[in-house]
């Protein structure tokens, strides 16, 4: 319950930057996101709001308190390590009850508040166990009871889903968050993985190369990225050639066919874009006579069908249209679209099907590579698309 | 800073100076980066520890190259060339390579076969090898001398048959590294599959040995017997008790009439063991778990 | 690969089988060298101990010793080498070994270990003459010292006493403590002294509740085998010391090889009592080494 502010905080390693103007604001009670590529400096981050690292520049403030020159054991955080770090010597029970002996607090106070956190968290009947006695999951419980039996004000989490089995995985982000919510503590979790990220956090801080890319809610960042780092990072993106008309009137044209895009405002007139959009937002085009009210068209052939489950990933190469005023906009040749599976039998592999691309809500970047280079890109598909992750 | 991601009342002018006080702090502190930085204790203490092992390397250099005045080799070549140390030396290498090959061609076949057949016996034999690290060598003298010695029932000394005394003691000695370095070796790779195969195409149990079972195990049976022959190369205590006058037996004798040529000697004898435990690391990096120290008493 | 135990294979037991009564003589070289080399003599070692070395009477006034144990004074020279060398050994050991970890180099720890196992293998004849040239009377370092002013053999420092086998057993103690203890120590991770640090733990409160509980079985486990060695230790002591200063292992050469002294049966005596010191220990270790895998397992 307390609240969190990291102030331009920086950090290097020898000639290697690890975090660069880092700044955040984290409210009482928010659970807050880290997310981002390995070496983006996440767990720099974390480390260096413990207390582990020393930053090279900045503070970290907690409830109105420079905590930056504290170290670890003074600053009243808990933490939950990759591995849990349980100490392996200890019970579960003596695990937990560490923190509350270590600020000497009465014997018969430590283990009532240790029997109603191991019974908070599923595992009063291993409170005896050792930590390799226990399985993953539960080993992680207790990591987490540990971290929490102090009262700390922020609670900062480690990737610690990542050493456990998927199917765990998903019970334990919930209970987390459960957990989280019923206790009412500052949070922050960093984590390599988008699902988990985008499904129990109030904000998500997207982190590219020791900076922050984007800051936002997890519907925000997942439907309206502001940068193509953001787009290409979360979920599959697909990233169609456009050429923008006017910037300041949001003009985009695509095979001849002019559309009004408010995405595309602050773009250069004439410059190459590329507009964004989610498989699932392209629609297969049921008849020709359909109307496309301010949206753009494109035709294409199946190529393959990737089942994700409950969706079915159609892979289309685009097919070129009838010779239109196309000169000097790269191909887009892959492009996905989501269907659900229950119809994907109507566009098995190489049918051709035409595709509505709503250009409504969609953001339109500028294409560097196309304007620096003459090649086209060879997919418009970007991010983990093609295996559906 | 306009950066949208803080909220919150603090005023910027708040903000800069907080941040600019604490880098100040920071700064006349001057942190280094943690990760790349040894401890000042470990490196003292690295370098004391140092100072102590090769300090005794160097006193002997220095008393063994010199004529007390100015440096020289010379008691090096006067050591090289005494009879007494080419006797000596010869009599410790026949004895260690007899025992290393003794060793090899008892024990291997031996670890062999308890693996693949004889299980039950493996406490047996392990307690067996786990035996003479219990009875360091002054123990296994007294008990061969009271057995094979010369006011004893089977006076072997006195006899022709003398070396198999010395062959049989050292026998002993090197048993629990040569057994453990073929029994790791043989532990890795599937011995019931291999001799199966073997066996199957019609090979007979010494051919499938030798020629299936041995090239598998190479590595064990090398460090096994780079420890079994630095071992016995170096061995004092039996050798002096029993009167046997191999290497370092002369050393120790040498260094009572010509000090510096023995100094020089031991340096000799230094190096022959650096360059044992050279070849066993070399060993022990393609087959990781070899063990390089006796371990023992000596 | 773990060849299964339960010879599943027709194949094998085939092979096995057809081994059959040739397996059971091939194990026969083995056997009869165990027991021509070590059982024999260690039964005439039992033995003589209870008989009279004269009258061949049987007795016990062998064992008498055993009484007053630290009466006889190469009891309590070896007991006081032994404890002081172990504790020297092991504290500076551990002190290195965790100097080694902390530089977090690999280099460091490679030069290290192997330098370790050199010195560990240097025991014996060589290392007393090095250790002489040091600091004999005429040593390189004693002649130093004098130079500088300080003047250690007036003050009463002799390198043949229970203090100068100390330093000197300290050059293998020393490096035997690294190779042991280097392993429990890198198995050690730090997030667990992070968690601690961030539970409130100041650096004194997580080595008392972590780290000294999780190392203390591979500690005392190390101190055990120290003790035996330097208890056992014949060689070294001899070189150095020809015998001058009384010790266990000393005693027993002399009383199997003196003119004067000769006395086999008081020798077998005290070697089953060394034996039966080296049993506990070796033993002791046995023990411990099975507890201590559980908590340091990766």
């Amino acid at each position: 319950m307390s609240r969190l502010e990291l102030i331009n905080v920086s950090k290097r390693f020898g000639d290697q930057v690890a975090v660069s103007e880092f700044s955040l604001a984290v409210e009482d009670g928010e659970l807050v996101s880290f997310l981002g590529p390995s070496g983006c400096g996440k767990t720099t981050t974390l480390r260096i709001t413990a207390g582990f690292e020393t930053p090279d520049g900045g503070a970290v403030i907690v409830d109105g308190v420079d905590v930056t020159d504290l170290p670890p054991n003074k600053r009243g955080m808990g933490m939950v390590f990759q591995g849990y770090a349980l100490f392996p010597n200890m019970t579960a029970a003596e695990n937990v009850e560490f923190g509350l002996a270590v600020r000497h607090r009465p014997v018969v106070e430590r283990r009532a508040r240790v029997a109603e956190l191991l019974e908070l968290f599923g595992l009063s009947h291993v409170g005896k166990s050792y930590p390799h006695q226990m399985s993953g999951g539960q080993q992680q419980r207790v990591a987490l009871a540990r971290a929490v039996a102090i009262q700390p004000g922020v609670l900062l989490l480690d990737e610690p889903l990542s050493a456990v089995d998927a199917k765990v995985r998903e019970e334990l982000r919930t209970e987390i968050r459960r957990m989280q919510v019923q206790l009412y503590i500052t949070t922050i979790l960093v984590t390599h993985d988008q699902s988990e990220a985008l499904s129990i956090s109030d904000r998500v801080v997207v982190m590219n190369r020791g900076a922050i890319e984007e800051v936002g809610t997890p519907t925000q960042i997942y439907a309206e990225p502001r940068s193509a780092f953001t787009a290409g990072f979360i979920g599959a993106m697909n990233e169609i050639p456009v050429r923008v008309v006017s910037g300041t009137q949001r003009l985009i044209e695509r095979d001849g066919r002019r559309v009004s895009a408010p995405g595309a405002a602050g773009l250069l007139d004439g410059e190459l874009g590329l507009l964004l959009v989610r498989p699932e937002l392209l629609e297969p085009l049921g008849s020709t006579t359909e109307a496309l009210n301010g949206d753009l068209l494109l035709t294409g052939r199946v190529e393959v069908q990737t089942f994700l489950g409950a969706t079915t990933r159609l892979l289309l190469r685009e097919l070129p249209a009838a010779a239109g005023d196309r000169s000097a906009l790269p191909t887009t040749r892959l492009l996905a679209v989501d269907v659900a599976s229950a119809s994907a039998s109507r566009w098995p592999a190489g049918s051709d099907l035409r595709v509505r691309i709503p250009v409504g809500a969609s953001r339109v970047i500028a294409d560097r590579a196309a304007a620096g280079a003459a090649q086209p890109s060879t997919s418009a598909l970007t991010g983990s698309a093609a295996s559906g992750a | 800073m306009s950066n949208p991601s803080i909220t919150g009342e603090a005023t910027e002018e708040y903000l800069a100076t907080v941040v600019a006080g604490a880098e100040a702090v920071r700064k006349a502190r001057r942190r280094t980066n943690r990760r790349s930085r040894v401890p000042l204790w470990a490196t003292l203490v690295l370098l004391v520890s140092a100072v102590y092992f090769l300090l005794p390397l160097y006193a002997t250099a220095v008393f063994g190259f010199s004529t007390g005045k100015h440096f020289t080799l010379q008691p090096l070549w006067d050591g090289l060339g005494d009879d007494g140390f080419h006797s000596s030396l010869q009599l410790s290498l026949f004895y260690s390579v007899v025992t290393t090959v003794l060793a090899l061609a008892v024990v291997a076949p031996t670890a062999y076969l308890v693996e693949l057949r004889f299980q039950r016996l493996r406490a047996t034999i392990e307690f067996l090898t786990i035996l003479p690290f219990v009875i360091p060598p002054i123990i296994l003298a007294v008990g061969l001398s009271a057995m094979y010695g010369i006011n004893s029932p089977v006076n072997l000394i006195a006899s022709s048959w003398a070396p198999a005394l010395l062959i049989g003691g050292y026998f002993v000695l090197t048993v629990p590294f040569v057994f453990r370095a073929v029994d790791n070796a043989l532990r890795a790779v599937d011995v019931r599959t291999l001799s199966e195969a073997s066996a199957s195409l019609g090979a007979g149990p010494t051919r499938t040995f030798l020629r299936v079972i041995v090239p598998s195990i190479s590595l064990g049976l090398v460090s096994g017997a780079l420890l079994a022959f630095t071992t016995a190369m170096g061995e004092f205590t039996l050798a002096a008790l029993l009167g046997y006058a191999t290497f370092p037996v002369y050393l120790l004798n040498i260094n009572g009439y010509e000090p510096r040529m023995g100094e020089a000697l031991v340096l000799v004898s230094f190096l022959i063991t650096w360059a044992g435990v050279i070849a066993l690391a070399a060993v022990a990096r393609r087959a990781p778990g070899t063990q390089i120290v006796r371990g023992g008493p000596m | 690969m773990r060849s299964s135990s339960s010879g599943s294979f027709a194949g094998a037991s085939t092979a096995a089988r057809r081994l059959g009564g040739r397996a059971a003589l091939a194990l026969l070289p083995f056997a009869v060298l165990i027991t021509a080399f070590l059982l024999v003599p260690t039964l005439s070692l039992i033995w003589g101990s209870f008989h009279d070395s004269k009258t061949g009477a049987f007795t016990l006034t062998n064992y008498s010793y055993l009484q007053h144990p630290l009466d006889l004074v190469p009891f309590a020279n070896s007991l006081e080498l032994s404890l002081a060398s172990t504790i020297l050994g092991s504290v500076v050991g551990l002190l290195i070994a965790q100097a080694i970890v902390s530089s977090r180099r690999p280099l460091v720890q490679e030069i290290a270990t192997t330098f370790s196992s050199v010195a560990a293998n240097f025991a014996g004849v060589p290392l007393a003459f090095a250790f002489i040239a040091t600091l004999g009377a005429n040593g390189l370092l004693t002649r130093t010292l004098l130079n500088s002013g300080i003047d250690l053999y007036s003050g009463g420092f002799k390198l043949y006493s229970v203090l100068g086998l100390t330093i000197v057993y300290a050059y293998w103690e020393i490096p035997l403590m690294v190779l042991v203890m280097l392993p429990p120590l890198q198995a050690m991770k730090p997030s667990w002294r992070e968690a601690a640090e961030i539970l409130g733990a100041s650096r004194w409160r997580y080595l008392r509740s972590v780290a000294i509980p999780i190392l203390m079985t591979p500690f005392i486990s190390s101190l055990l085998l120290l003790y035996a060695n330097a208890f056992g230790a014949y060689a070294t002591a001899y070189g150095l010391t020809t015998g001058f200063v009384a010790l266990v292992p000393i005693q027993i050469s002399n009383l199997i090889n003196g003119d004067v002294s000769y006395d086999p049966g008081q020798a077998d005596a005290l070697a089953i009592g060394l034996a039966v010191i080296m049993a506990v220990c070796i033993g002791g270790r046995a023990i411990l080494e099975r507890r201590s895998t559980r908590w340091l397992a990766p």
